[in-house]
C-alpha cells in the first residue's frame, strides 16, 4: 500500500479538460464504469443521481458529489457520456476528475456539457503511479487550469 | 466562434468546408456538432477529422432520470439536421414488455421518432455489424456501443475509437471522426500476451476476466477456434469489465496472422496465464445458481446461429424457470420461419428482440428474482445477477 508523503506539496498533469477547482479527494485503483454506476434504479431517486451502484466496484454506494475523483481509468458502456453530460450540467458530480489514462468516454462526456452548455469540470492526466503514492482520500485537493494539483 | 480551453499545442487543422460548419453555415446546431468533435479531438492531439464510413448509435433508451441528451437530440431534430452516412441504431428498451416499464420509460416512442426524424436506420440492434452495417477491413467507423465498437476492430479490422454516447450523432450527421487512438497503425498493436491454459473453453468468462486484467490494455490471445458468437460475446464481456475496445486472437483475427504481427514487432508490456480455475471463478456456485428464477440468454442480441444452438436444448422439453431468449430483429424474423421456433414457444422459453439489460433493470415485474445469464456483459451490468456457463444455465433451465 502507498502512503501519502507529506514532503510533496504538488503534482502536475496534463489538463486534459483545463479548468478550476477543489474539493476532498475521492481514491480508488480501481477503473470506473459510470454506465454501471449510475444507470440503476437507485439514481432515479432525489440526490443520487451520482452515487455509485456498480457492485462489482469497490466505491459502491459512494456520492461522488462535490469529490475530486481519482481513479486509474474509464471502462465499459458508451453510455458514459449520458451520465457524465448529465451530471457535469447540472453540477451535480465530481469538482475533477484526475486520471492515470483519459480516454474517449471520460473526455466526452465532459466535452459535451462544455459545448451544449457552457458547464465543464477539470480532467487531468497523471500517468504513473504519483496519484496514487500522494493523494489520500478525504484530503482536500485544488486542481489548476494548467493541470497542476496542490495538496494541502 | 467557439474557444477552446485547452489543445492550444498545435490545434486542429480543419478543410474549408469543416472550418464553415464549425462557424454556422449550416446552422448553429451543425457548428456544435462540429465543435463537440473538434474538443473530442483535440484532448487527444487529433491533427484533423476524417471521414467515415458509417454509424451506429448507442443511445436508443430513454432513461428518464437522464435530460441533456435527449434535449440535444430535440434540438438536432427541430433544427432539421438528418444524418450524412449509414447510421444504425442499439436495441430497444422493451418497453412493450410491461405497463410498468412504459411508465419508467416514457418518452421512448418520441425519442425513436426522433432518432428516426434524424434519418437513423431503424434496425434496432446492438449487432448491426452482422446485419445491416457490415464494415469491411480498414473502414473507418464513427461508432458508439461498446461491444460493437471491440468487434468491428479486432474481429473484422474496421477502425473505430470508443464513442461515447450523443458524439456518435455528432459524428453521423457529420460524416466525420477526430484523427487518433484506434484510427493510427501506431495504437493497434496488442499490448499483453494471454496464454490460455484451459481444455473447456468458455469464452464469456474468458472476456469477463481479460476486461478485468487488461482494463484498456489489447490482449493477444493464443489461437484457438472462437466461433463468431463466441468473438461477439467475448469481446462485449471485456468491453463491460473494462475498456478493451481491441483484442487479438493468434491465427485467427485479421491483424494478427502471427503473434509479432499481432504486437507490431514491439515486446508485450507482461505476459498473463489464465487457467481452467480462473473461468470456473466466473461461475456461480450450483446452489446459487438454481437458487435463479429466471434465465436470461443475449447480451449481445443472439444471431440466429446461437438462437438455433441454443434452442435445439429445448426441443420436447418444458422450461422450469422462466426463460428468456433475445434475438436480433432481423435474426428473429428468420428463427420465426423455422420449424424450431414453435417448439421452443413449446417449451415455455419467452423470445424477445429488445435489450435484456435495459428490459430488466429496472425490474419491476421482476423484484428481487435473481437472474442466472451466460452472458458475461449482462452480468457485468444488472442487479441481482450470477453467472453460469452454458452447460451450467441450460441444467437451471431444466433442460440438461
Amino acid at each position: 500500500m502507498s502512503v501519502a508523503n507529506s514532503e510533496i506539496t504538488s503534482l502536475k498533469g496534463r489538463p486534459i479538460i483545463a479548468g478550476e477547482a477543489s474539493g476532498p479527494a475521492l481514491v480508488t485503483r480501481q477503473a470506473v464504469n459510470f454506465t454501471a454506476a449510475m444507470c440503476k434504479p437507485a439514481n432515479l431517486l432525489p440526490g443520487r443521481k451520482a452515487q455509485m451502484w456498480d457492485v462489482h466496484h469497490e466505491l459502491y454506494k459512494v456520492y461522488l458529489d462535490g469529490v475530486v475523483l481519482v481513479f486509474p481509468a474509464c471502462i465499459g458502456s458508451t453510455h458514459t457520456g449520458l451520465v457524465l453530460l448529465d451530471l457535469v450540467a447540472e453540477g451535480k458530480g465530481p469538482a475533477a476528475l484526475l486520471v492515470q489514462d483519459a480516454d474517449s468516454l471520460l473526455v466526452s462526456g465532459v466535452a459535451l456539457a462544455e459545448t451544449w452548455y457552457e458547464r465543464s469540470i477539470p480532467i487531468v492526466e497523471v500517468p504513473g503511479d504519483d496519484l496514487f503514492e500522494h493523494i489520500e482520500t478525504g484530503q482536500p485537493l485544488q486542481v489548476q487550469r494548467d493541470g497542476t494539483i496542490l495538496l494541502r | 466562434m467557439y474557444n477552446y480551453s485547452f489543445a492550444e499545442e498545435g490545434g486542429m487543422q480543419l478543410t474549408e468546408e469543416q472550418q464553415a460548419l464549425l462557424d454556422g453555415a449550416e446552422g448553429p446546431e451543425m457548428a456544435q456538432c462540429m465543435d463537440t468533435l473538434v474538443r473530442y479531438g483535440s484532448a487527444f492531439k487529433a491533427p484533423r477529422l476524417v471521414p467515415i464510413k458509417s454509424a451506429h448509435l448507442t443511445g436508443s433508451f430513454r432513461i428518464s432520470s437522464f435530460k441533456a441528451y435527449y434535449e440535444i437530440v430535440e434540438r438536432l431534430v427541430a433544427a432539421g439536421i438528418r444524418v450524412k452516412v449509414k447510421t444504425t441504431l442499439n436495441p430497444r428498451p422493451g418497453y412493450d414488455f410491461s405497463l410498468q416499464n412504459r411508465l419508467v420509460l416514457k418518452g421512448q416512442r418520441r425519442h425513436e421518432d426522433n432518432l428516426e426524424a434524424l434519418g437513423v436506420t431503424p434496425n434496432y440492434s446492438c449487432v448491426s455489424y452482422l446485419d445491416v452495417n457490415r464494415p469491411e477491413f480498414g473502414d473507418i467507423l464513427g461508432w458508439a456501443e461498446s461491444s460493437a465498437v471491440i468487434y468491428a476492430n479486432s474481429v473484422i479490422g474496421a477502425r473505430s475509437n470508443r464513442n461515447s454516447i450523443m458524439v456518435d450523432i455528432c459524428q453521423a450527421v457529420t460524416g466525420l471522426t477526430p484523427e487518433f487512438g484506434l484510427l493510427l497503425d501506431e495504437n493497434r498493436a496488442g499490448q499483453i500476451r494471454v496464454k490460455l491454459d484451459a481444455d473447456v473453453m468458455d469464452a464469456q468468462a474468458l472476456g469477463f476476466l481479460l476486461g478485468r486484467h487488461c482494463v484498456d490494455r489489447s490482449p493477444v490471445l493464443d489461437h484457438y477456434p472462437f466461433s463468431v458468437a463466441e468473438l461477439k460475446n467475448m469481446g462485449a464481456a471485456m468491453a463491460a469489465s473494462g475498456g478493451v475496445s481491441l483484442f487479438h486472437v493468434i491465427g485467427l483475427t485479421p491483424e494478427a496472422p502471427t503473434e509479432e504481427a499481432a504486437f507490431l514487432g514491439r515486446e508485450p508490456e507482461k505476459t498473463i496465464t489464465l487457467t481452467q480455475d480462473d473461468l470456473t471463478g466466473v461461475r456461480a456456485s450450483g446452489q446459487v445458481q438454481s437458487d435463479s428464477k429466471i434465465v436470461a440468454f443475449g447480451c449481445p442480441q443472439m444471431t440466429l446461429e446461437e438462437a438455433e444452438q441454443i434452442g435445439r436444448h429445448f426441443v420436447g422439453k418444458r422450461v422450469k424457470r422462466r426463460v428468456l431468449f433475445h434475438l436480433m430483429p432481423s435474426a428473429l424474423r428468420e428463427f420465426e420461419q423455422t420449424p424450431l421456433f414453435a417448439e421452443v414457444l413449446k417449451a415455455g422459453v419467452e423470445v424477445h428482440e429488445h435489450c435484456p439489460l435495459a428490459a430488466m433493470s429496472v425490474r419491476i415485474g421482476l423484484g428481487k428474482q435473481q437472474v442466472l445469464t451466460n452472458s458475461g456483459k449482462l452480468y457485468y451490468y444488472l442487479e441481482g445477477t450470477e453467472y453460469g456457463d452454458l452447460d451450467d444455465v441450460l441444467k437451471v433451465c431444466g433442460v440438461l
